[in-house]
């Protein structure tokens, strides 16, 4: 606990950032550009899995990835505002849902085009995987309606934390939608009890465009926690002039 | 202006420009179609995360001037 008060510190934290955020962005674009390179260049297609759609891949699962580590990290980030009262956990929370809807609209709609020529479909409204995500991207604009419809710092605080812990429940609902329910998707390929099922060829360019994904992520949520950070002085400042005005 | 008996300048760029690209099979489209939506739903985040972590630091720098003027 005392470490995590003493990384919780606005002062270390961007210190940290300042070198961090860069680091990560360029790794980041390196890693997904040579995910790129390696998924529409230089993987073999795979016809068993629909010939070159398969490409798809490369963008839609680290999106997939993606929105749900970034809704989980938002849950553990409200959970630590709501015990703990970190204001940098706050922080953390909100700067992390616009980019989670991001992230799972990309998966939404890289999922959508690929499974018109795969299923013949855009969309199945009965299909527990497509649902389960959609409803993880309306998760993430209700938490910032909600957020934005407070109006002090700390109710926004409050009842997006409540909100997000709650929604967390959607994260496993959506890994194992394929297990449990009927679903067009496909099972797991990678995280499974038995290890990849996927041939080394795909499996190490997917795992770094995750990994190039994530590190992105990374640095867009420290920019923009630095942003919120900045915001947060300028109205301190702000009220404090005027008081003594 | 092209040389006689040359294809057109803007051939030879297309044409290097489609040798570059992958050849992809028949569902060439949906394929540069999720590529361009990752360009742009990701490249947008990168653009409006930077500017508004801009705007911020102008708006604190700003109120810097403003506290130093003050005091």
């Amino acid at each position: 606990m005392g470490m995590l008060s003493s990384f919780a510190n606005p002062h270390r934290f961007l210190a940290l950032s300042n070198w961090l955020a860069p680091l990560f962005y360029a790794l980041g674009a390196a890693l997904i550009a040579w995910g790129l390179w390696q998924g529409l260049w230089m993987v073999p297609k795979d016809e068993y899995q629909g010939g070159d759609i398969m490409r798809v891949m490369f963008i839609h699962v680290p999106a997939a990835w993606l929105a749900m580590a970034s809704y989980s990290a938002m849950a553990v980030a409200s959970f630590i505002w709501f015990v703990w009262r970190h204001e940098l956990a706050d922080i953390a929370a909100k700067a992390i849902a616009p980019l989670g809807a991001t992230w799972t609209a990309l998966c939404l709609a890289t999922g959508s085009v690929w499974g018109k020529p795969t299923w013949g479909t855009w969309w199945q409204w009965d299909d527990a995987r497509m649902m389960s995500v959609l409803f993880l991207l309306f998760l993430f604009l209700g938490y910032m309606a909600l957020r934005a419809a407070m109006d002090s710092r700390q109710k926004a605080a409050r009842a997006g934390a409540i909100l997000a812990m709650v929604g967390g429940l959607n994260v496993p609902l959506i890994k194992f939608s394929v297990d449990m329910f009927t679903s067009l998707h496909q099972d797991s390929s990678v995280i499974t009890s038995e290890g990849p099922k996927m041939a080394a060829v795909y499996l190490w360019p997917l795992l770094m465009s995750g990994l190039g994904h994530s590190l992105l992520f990374g640095a867009l949520v420290m920019t923009l926690m630095r942003a919120e950070i900045w915001t947060r002085r300028a109205a301190r400042q702000r009220a404090r002039l005027l008081a003594g005005a | 202006m092209d040389a006689p008996g040359r294809a057109p300048a803007r051939q030879i760029i297309g044409g290097r420009m489609m040798d570059f690209l992958p050849h992809l099979d028949k569902n060439a489209a949906y394929i540069w179609a999720c590529y361009g939506l990752g360009l742009v739903l990701i490249g947008g985040a990168v653009i409006g995360v930077m500017l508004k972590a801009r705007a911020a630091k102008s708006a604190l720098e700003r109120m810097n001037v403003s506290d130093e003027d003050a005091s």
